[in-house]
Formats: structure tokens, C-alpha cells, sequence
């Protein structure tokens, strides 16, 4: 290999290092959104910043809501059987999907009512509508069904429940870390905020087979 | 050893055909997911769909509703392994073609990725081979080819490696405790217990720091010695294996493991 060769890719990673340390614009182009995957992004776990995080809440009236929970929840490792997530790992896939999607809405959010600096609940009228018209809020809400749904099961029946959902930012910016490491020992910098808090919603669930839900929806 | 562009291009081939047939049977697993009572309903996402023409919406509804979608998954899958078992001469060119398509569709179906970095990745790996398949008489379409899956891979550790190292939060090791115990990663107890210290938090940090700064050397290093290469080959294929045990990303090992052939084919250039 010539020196000039050489040089040219140390000059090469030495562009990359420049292009890494700059900030690039946002995008918000929904076609270059979608068509994403053709310019790649390699920043992996750069930002130290907030995860928000989906909660629900269901009962059989608006009245009975109680505590919330956590929707999307990564999978426990089964130990003797990890190995076989090598190849198929569906279940901690959808949950990363699914934090996706949570992110995306957050990120539209940003972009109808500027930097989103605390809790949304209460967006009233005309900013409302449009956002539960938006395909993120549409698609979270699907989100919290279809999990309700999933985590409710296996009782064999339909029910008419309330639902509600809510995004939380929570900010993991400061570990304490000491000998037992434990949720105790996590100190997190500021309080999580609630930046978004939906509606009661009423749905017909289906606990059953898929298909027959299906079937009886139409 | 030496490294010939058509065995590497097998090589790559055959590791990315295996990846994107597990791809495709986690998606098939999914499929409830998929449906009209699931997340990604198809009648939600066509109003995302209304800024393209009437034709590309017609091609996207014919492949991508429910249960069409079940279709275009199942024959990726019989072409990921219609592919892992034709020799890499043999191979049609609209195999490799069928399968960057469909990937590039079932992204559009997540709203542009389904999993981030492996879908860039796979991606990455199709474009380079489906070109090279084009023209597999030309040593120039084969060079550049191999050359840009080789620099895509070895910048994506480069640029993580970099970002990473001008955060405080990283060089302390603070972070990667953070995102250990983050709910989104959430990682098997034993690795938090083993990264509980601030030593050992540090030192871990510091090892995948050093691995992605320095992982160019997986193409310079051949002027060293040629096992620098390898070296750095086989700790990447170790760090993504710990990705699927601590993180659940099984997706990324696959997609990354197929670039490998191409950085150690152009790494011979500069032994």
C-alpha cells in the first residue's frame, strides 16, 4: 500500500471524526423520514438525555382507574434458553419497536407545539384533535390496546373498559453507583414529567383468538 | 490467508441471506401486531402514505396491507434461504434485488426502520451486493462494492466510538450504568451486578471506547501485522454477541457480521 493511500484514509477518518462532533440539522421531511434507512446514522447511544415512557391505566369505568403501568416492558432473559435469541428475538424486538414509536410521537409533539417542556394533559380543543389525528398518537393508542389486550389475556371474553395512557420522560442522566446496584441506588437528576396524559378512552376488547376478534369487530 | 473478492462476496451474501430470513420469521411472529386490530394498522399508516403518487401508494397497498404483508415476508424468507444454499455465481441478481426491495418496503411499514442500526446495516450490505451481482465480470464494480460495505461498517464503530468519547457522562462509565438500567435495555442481572462498580463500570466503558475509536486498525492494522485484522474482526463478533445478551439486539449481529468478509478482503491491500 503506497503512503499516499494511506494518507488519504487517515485524511478520510479524520473528515469522519469532524462530520461526528458536528450536531446535523433535523429533517423533518416526512419523505426523508421514511426513507430514512438510505442514510444511515451510526450515532449510537450518544445522547444521555430523557426515555419517555409509555404507561396505561384500565378499569371498567372512568371512575376505577388506578395505578398505572408500564406498557412496554423488555422481556426477561430465560437463561438456558438465551442463546436461541441469537436468531429470533421477536419479543424484545417489538419492544424496542414500540419505544420507537413512543419517541416518534414525542418528536411530533416538538414539532406542533415547540420544545415540549413539561406535562401535556389538558391540550384543549383544535391542538387536541389534531394531535389524536396524527398517525403517531393513533399508532401509540393502538400500542396500549393491543398490550391491554395482550396483558389481560387469557380470559376468553369481551369486555367494555376505560383506558388511559400517558408519556412520562424520564431522565437517566445520574447513577449512583455503589456495591448494590439495585432501583434504590439510582439516583435520577430531576423528577420523571409527564409530557403527554390522554384522554379516558372507552373500547370494546376482545380477549380471545385474534381472528374472532376480527371477525366480530366487523 | 488470502481473501478473494468472489469468496468474500459469498461470504457476505450468506451471513446477510441468514440474517434477513430470521428477520423476516421475527416479523411473521409478529404478525398480530400487524393486523387490523393490531399496531401498525394499515388503515392508520396510508394517511401517512397520502405525500407519495397514486401509482407507489397502489404498490405500497398490494404488498404491505394486511395480510399481503405475510406474503412479501414469507418469500424474503424463501429467498434469504434460496440464497444461503446457491452458490454465490449462481445466484440471480433478482434474488438480492427481491430482497433489498423488501427490505426498503418493510421499512416503510415501520414508518422508516423497524430496528434502527441493523436495518441501515442490511441495507448497506444488499445495496453493495445486488450491484455487485449486476456486474460480477468487473473488478471495478466488485472493488468498490466490497470497498463501500468495508468503510460503512468500519465507520459505524468509528462515529459510535467517537460521539460517545466527547460525552463526560461516557468517560466515566456513568453512562453505560445508565443504559444498563434504562427499561428500554434493561440488562439480565447479572451484568448489573458485575458493572455495579465504578472500576469495573469504567473499565468496561473504556475497553468498548478504545475497541470503536480504534477499529480503522481492523483496515490499517494488515501494515502491522495481518492477525490485526482478525484480532479486531473477532472482538467485534464477541461485542455483538454480548449485545444480544445484554440488550436483546440479536438483529445487529447478523447485519454486522456480514461486512466482516469485505473490511478483511480490503484490509489485505494494505499488508
Amino acid at each position: 500500500m503506497e503512503t499516499s493511500n494511506i494518507l488519504f484514509l487517515a485524511l478520510f477518518f479524520l473528515l469522519i471524526t469532524a462530520l461526528a462532533c458536528l450536531k446535523g440539522p433535523q429533517i423533518s421531511d416526512r419523505r426523508v423520514q421514511l426513507f430514512r434507512v438510505l442514510f444511515p446514522s451510526w450515532r449510537f447511544f450518544d445522547v444521555m438525555g430523557e426515555t419517555p415512557t409509555l404507561y396505561y391505566r384500565v378499569a371498567s369505568s372512568s371512575e376505577d382507574l388506578g395505578e398505572w403501568q408500564a406498557a412496554l416492558e423488555k422481556p426477561e432473559l430465560r437463561s438456558p434458553y438465551w442463546p436461541f435469541n441469537i436468531f429470533l428475538n421477536s419479543e424484545t424486538n417489538f419492544v424496542l419497536a414500540g419505544y420507537s414509536l413512543v419517541e416518534q410521537l414525542v418528536s411530533d409533539m416538538g414539532e406542533m407545539y415547540g420544545e415540549i417542556q413539561g406535562e401535556t394533559q389538558g391540550v384543549t380543543g383544535r391542538d387536541s384533535e389534531e394531535l389524536e389525528r396524527s398517525v403517531s398518537f393513533q399508532l401509540v393508542d393502538n400500542l396500549v390496546r393491543f398490550q391491554i389486550q395482550k396483558n389481560l389475556q387469557p380470559t376468553p371474553t369481551e369486555a367494555k373498559l376505560v383506558y388511559q395512557f400517558k408519556v412520562r420522560s424520564e431522565p437517566i442522566r445520574k447513577v449512583n453507583q455503589t456495591a448494590a446496584w439495585n432501583q434504590e441506588a439510582v439516583s435520577i437528576a430531576g423528577a420523571p414529567v409527564d409530557i403527554l396524559v390522554s384522554k379516558s378512552y372507552t373500547h370494546n376488547f376482545y380477549f380471545g383468538e385474534p381472528e374472532r376478534a376480527a371477525a366480530r369487530r366487523v | 490467508m488470502i481473501l478473494l473478492a468472489e469468496t468474500a462476496f459469498a461470504a457476505s451474501a450468506k451471513i446477510i441471506a441468514l440474517g434477513v430470513l430470521f428477520q423476516s420469521i421475527e416479523l411473521i411472529q409478529l404478525r398480530r401486531t400487524l393486523n387490523d386490530t393490531g399496531v401498525w394498522q394499515w388503515g392508520v399508516l396510508t394517511e401517512e402514505f397520502k405525500i407519495f403518487p397514486v401509482l407507489f401508494r397502489a404498490i405500497l397497498s398490494l404488498t404491505l396491507r394486511y395480510p399481503n404483508v405475510l406474503v412479501l415476508l414469507g418469500l424474503r424468507a424463501g429467498v434469504g434461504f434460496a440464497v444461503i444454499v446457491t452458490p454465490w455465481d449462481s445466484v440471480p441478481v433478482l434474488l438480492l434485488l427481491y430482497l433489498l426491495l423488501s427490505t426498503l418496503l418493510i421499512c416503510l411499514r415501520f414508518r422508516g426502520t423497524f430496528n434502527g442500526g441493523s436495518d441501515y446495516m442490511t441495507v448497506v450490505v444488499l445495496t453493495g451486493l445486488t450491484i455487485a451481482r449486476v456486474a460480477p465480470a468487473s473488478i471495478w464494480v466488485s472493488t468498490i462494492c466490497l470497498w463501500y460495505i468495508a468503510i460503512q461498517s468500519v465507520t459505524s464503530y468509528f462515529v459510535a466510538g467517537v460521539v460517545k468519547i466527547r460525552h463526560r457522562e461516557w468517560r466515566t462509565g456513568e453512562a453505560l450504568a445508565c443504559f444498563l438500567q434504562a427499561a428500554k435495555y434493561r440488562a439480565p442481572k447479572l451484568v448489573r451486578r458485575l458493572l455495579a462498580e465504578r472500576e469495573t463500570s469504567m473499565i468496561a466503558t473504556w475497553a468498548m471506547l478504545l475497541f470503536e475509536c480504534l477499529f480503522p486498525l481492523a483496515l490499517f492494522g494488515a501494515a502491522i501485522s495481518p492477525i490485526v485484522p482478525l484480532a479486531f474482526i473477532a472482538i467485534a463478533g464477541l461485542f455483538h454477541f454480548s449485545n444480544v445478551y445484554i440488550f436483546g439486539l440479536n438483529r445487529f449481529l447478523f447485519a454486522w457480521a456480514a461486512t466482516y468478509p469485505a473490511i478483511y478482503w480490503c484490509s489485505q491491500l494494505f499488508q
